[in-house]
């Protein structure tokens, strides 16, 4: 074979080589014992025989390429010799993972299609301690990522995907409702409730939410207690404020449900990132909550039945009905089963 | 950075990394990244580790005790709603939590959940909770670390059958409750019970067991039927009361305890006195061909511990490495009792033929000491290091130095090791 003729023309050299091909179809020679110690080129040399010669060199995965493969061997050869201290690996190790961002990711991948575990737990390592302790700005900088998530989004809670939809519509409605609560700021017209009685389908459940501004004694009753909530709560949770790790448990109480949008997952993050007051700061803060409210409870009631839902919204007006009881938090729970309370 | 031309590099890496990336870093962090872009906001959801400890809440140190408990136990909830998929190691280690009944309501959430690993790290300020039966149920548990809660199984408890590994520290349980644990685990091959409040009468069965570690007031310990056991660390408190009852007993617990523990290859004993009553035997029935390494705390005021150490090496002709600290009082060392003992030993045959490693630590430069390195020097004729480390209170060390110096070494490579403070 090639390697006893090999032996034949060197005998100073008496290592085996070992093929290897990657994806781009280069193929280079490595050392029998550094191409053993990954487990995915061992098996195959062990299972099909394949490597022992240029035309049958093994194919690596298309994750590993070149340069990347350079960097494998290297860490390879290194870790196979036995002799070698913990300290003197670890202080290799450290200095190996001394790359760029870009190469360490496309290094992990390539260590994880050749099943070479230590070096995937190294790797994965050195990414979380990039990601950890970081501002959210500042990973998506290292990482090149982009902030696409719209600002619905940041301040929802999270959800299951297939509800996309859903979100999509809410958002939607979100958006409008905003705009007409900002109209109607403007006009400051409190008779409300004569101008949605004729409102059907989508805009019918618009009327709800908006039949509640000045409606009946529950929802302004709700509001003024709200408003002393908040003002209790905001003296209590003036640390729990500024940390991001405010995540209230659900309650009843109105005034903690905007804290519930708040709070939602991304605000554990830092809460500098993300303020209420960026997308909202035209509105009346208490009108901004019962927005929230409205918008999450109808979010809530989307998730819950969507065919039935639609058709009791298509059917009839009577959504205001319903109005006194999903203004109150109490009422809401009623109707609501499952997880998705945030 | 030109961020447009610039695509995203990590975010499409396979998911098993990106689990292996979160489940690096504390969990607080893990759930930020679900406000880095749209890919990343459900990536932390799956993990199957959940660590809670102090790095979950901004800690202000002067937060009261009240609003932290609350923080924490809300982002506990928070963070079990949002997961979804299995969860295969829960653990819960701060120091200051009050309330225990979120504790139960996350232990019956994980009974549903095919839990792995499980570590309760707690310290109730001695409001020790008990732990609720529906632990008892975690079919697939491998792991199992419980730290101040008392633990009662349920009747119908019939072990778990996937157990490995059990950790009880400052635990309330008693001596039939854990004898029974222990022997309905088949698979338990790491063992450590540390301060079990009520065991006092330690009883070990477990055919797979590897490495066992016990701490506290025990009057008895036996363990049978254990051939793989490779690695054993005894730590006694030998109370006033368990001495009188050692004492009273009349048999040795050489015998009892540490006989057929074949495969041995580690032991380390803190302190000795708990082997020293009744009839010392000058070796055990079994001969302990693996044991590499001793690490034993003797008391050299009188011959009894050190009796008990010469049986142990006697029976260890493969041992490598020793190490023996002097625990004793000061004045009753330099007082010793019982040096006749040592003539009658220069003539039972001790060849250490592989001891390679011997340190001595705490040494007061008493006689019993002196005549035990003399012992030693003696009959291994492979020792290459002795280091010798003086107890602080040790007064007379250069006449130990120079008595020391005088002992003849079987061994010509024998280098003998002096460590200053």
């Amino acid at each position: 074979m090639s390697e006893s003729e090999m032996a034949i023309i060197k005998p100073e050299v008496m290592k085996s080589y070992i093929w290897l091909q990657t994806a781009d179809g280069s193929i280079q020679q490595v050392e029998e014992e550094v191409a053993m110690f990954c487990p995915m080129i061992c098996r195959e040399i062990i299972q099909t025989g394949m490597g022992s010669s240029k035309n049958y060199a093994i194919s690596l995965p298309q994750r590993v390429n070149p340069s990347i493969l350079s960097l494998i061997l290297d860490y390879c050869r290194f870790h196979q010799v036995p002799g070698r201290s913990n300290k003197e690996r670890k202080s290799f190790d450290e200095k190996f993972i001394r790359i760029d961002t870009k190469r360490l990711c496309e290094l992990t991948s390539a260590a994880d299609s050749l099943q070479l575990k230590p070096l995937v737990d190294l790797t994965s390592r050195a990414l979380a301690r990039m990601i950890e302790g970081k501002t959210p700005e500042e990973i998506r900088e290292t990482f090149h990522l982009p902030d696409d998530l719209t600002e619905e989004e940041k301040l929802e809670p999270l959800r299951n995907t297939a509800d996309d939809p859903r979100i999509r519509l809410l958002n939607r409605l979100y958006a409008r409702k905003r705009k007409e609560l900002k109209e109607r700021e403007k006009l400051k017209n409190v008779e409300v409730e004569e101008e949605h009685v004729d409102e059907r389908s989508v805009d019918d459940l618009l009327s709800f939410i908006n039949g509640g501004d000045g409606d009946s004694k529950v929802p302004k009753t709700s509001k003024h207690k709200k408003k002393n909530r908040r003002r209790k709560d905001q003296a209590k949770d003036v640390s729990s404020d500024n940390d991001p790790a405010d995540l209230s448990s659900v309650e009843p109480s109105p005034s903690k449900t905007s804290k519930i949008q708040e709070a939602a997952v991304d605000s554990l993050a830092a809460k500098v990132e993300f303020d209420d007051g960026d997308i909202d700061d035209e509105l009346d803060p208490a009108m901004k909550e019962e927005l929230d409210r409205e918008v999450e409870d109808f979010a809530r009631r989307l998730n819950s039945d969507w065919p039935e839902r639609m058709q009791e919204i298509l059917s009839s007006g009577q959504e205001r009905r319903h109005a006194p009881i999903s203004m109150n938090g109490n009422g809401s729970l009623r109707r609501y089963t499952g997880l998705e309370r945030r | 950075m030109d961020d447009i031309l610039v695509e995203d590099i990590i975010s499409d890496l396979p998911p098993i990394i990106i689990e292996h990336i979160l489940v690096s870093m504390p969990l607080r962090d893990a759930v930020r990244t679900s406000i880095l872009s749209k890919k990343w906001r459900y990536k932390w959801v799956t993990i199957p580790n959940l660590k809670f400890d102090d790095q979950c809440i901004p800690t202000h140190s002067n937060a009261e005790l009240l609003v932290k408990t609350e923080k924490f136990v809300n982002f506990v909830h928070r963070s079990l709603l949002l997961h979804s998929g299995p969860i295969h190691r829960f653990e819960v280690s701060v120091s200051w939590l009050r309330s225990c009944c979120d504790v139960n309501q996350w232990i019956l959430f994980l009974s549903r959940n095919d839990i792995r690993e499980f570590i309760l790290n707690l310290d109730f300020y001695h409001e020790w909770f008990t732990v609720p039966s529906c632990l008892f149920s975690f079919q697939k548990l491998n792991i199992l670390e419980l730290h101040c809660c008392t633990l009662i199984p349920p009747p119908t408890f019939k072990g778990f059958h996937s157990l490995k590994n059990l950790q009880l520290e400052s635990v309330v349980c008693g001596n039939e409750t854990v004898r029974d644990f222990i022997s309905s685990c088949p698979l338990l091959e790491e063992l450590v019970l540390a301060n079990v409040e009520g065991l006092d009468f330690l009883q070990i069965q477990a055919p797979n067991l590897k490495f066992l570690h016990v701490d506290g007031g025990f009057q008895e310990i036996v363990i049978q039927d254990t051939p793989l056991l490779r690695n054993a660390v005894f730590v006694f408190q030998i109370s006033d009361e368990i001495a009188d009852f050692l004492d009273k007993s009349g048999t040795c617990n050489l015998t009892k305890t540490l006989n057929g523990l074949v495969g041995l290859e580690s032991l380390k004993i803190e302190i000795m006195q708990f082997f020293s009553y009744g009839d010392i035997p000058d070796r055990l029935p079994t001969t302990y061909n693996d044991m590499r390494n001793l690490e034993l705390s003797c008391s050299f005021e009188d011959e009894y511990d050190i009796s008990c150490a010469l049986c142990l090496i006697r029976s260890s002709p493969n041992l490598r490495r020793l190490r023996v600290e002097d625990y004793s009082d000061k004045k009753a060392a330099m007082q010793a009792s019982g040096l006749d003992f040592w003539e009658r030993e220069s003539y039972s045959g001790c060849f250490m033929s592989q001891l390679q490693f011997v340190s001595m630590g705490h040494l007061l430069g008493a006689p019993h000491e002196l005549q035990f390195i003399k012992f030693i020097l003696s009959n291994s004729p492979a020792l290459k290091t002795m280091t010798i480390t003086p107890h602080p209170q040790n007064d007379r060390r250069e006449d130990m130095l120079i008595q020391l110096l005088q002992l003849e070494r079987a061994s010509t490579q024998a280098k003998i090791m002096y460590v200053k403070e």
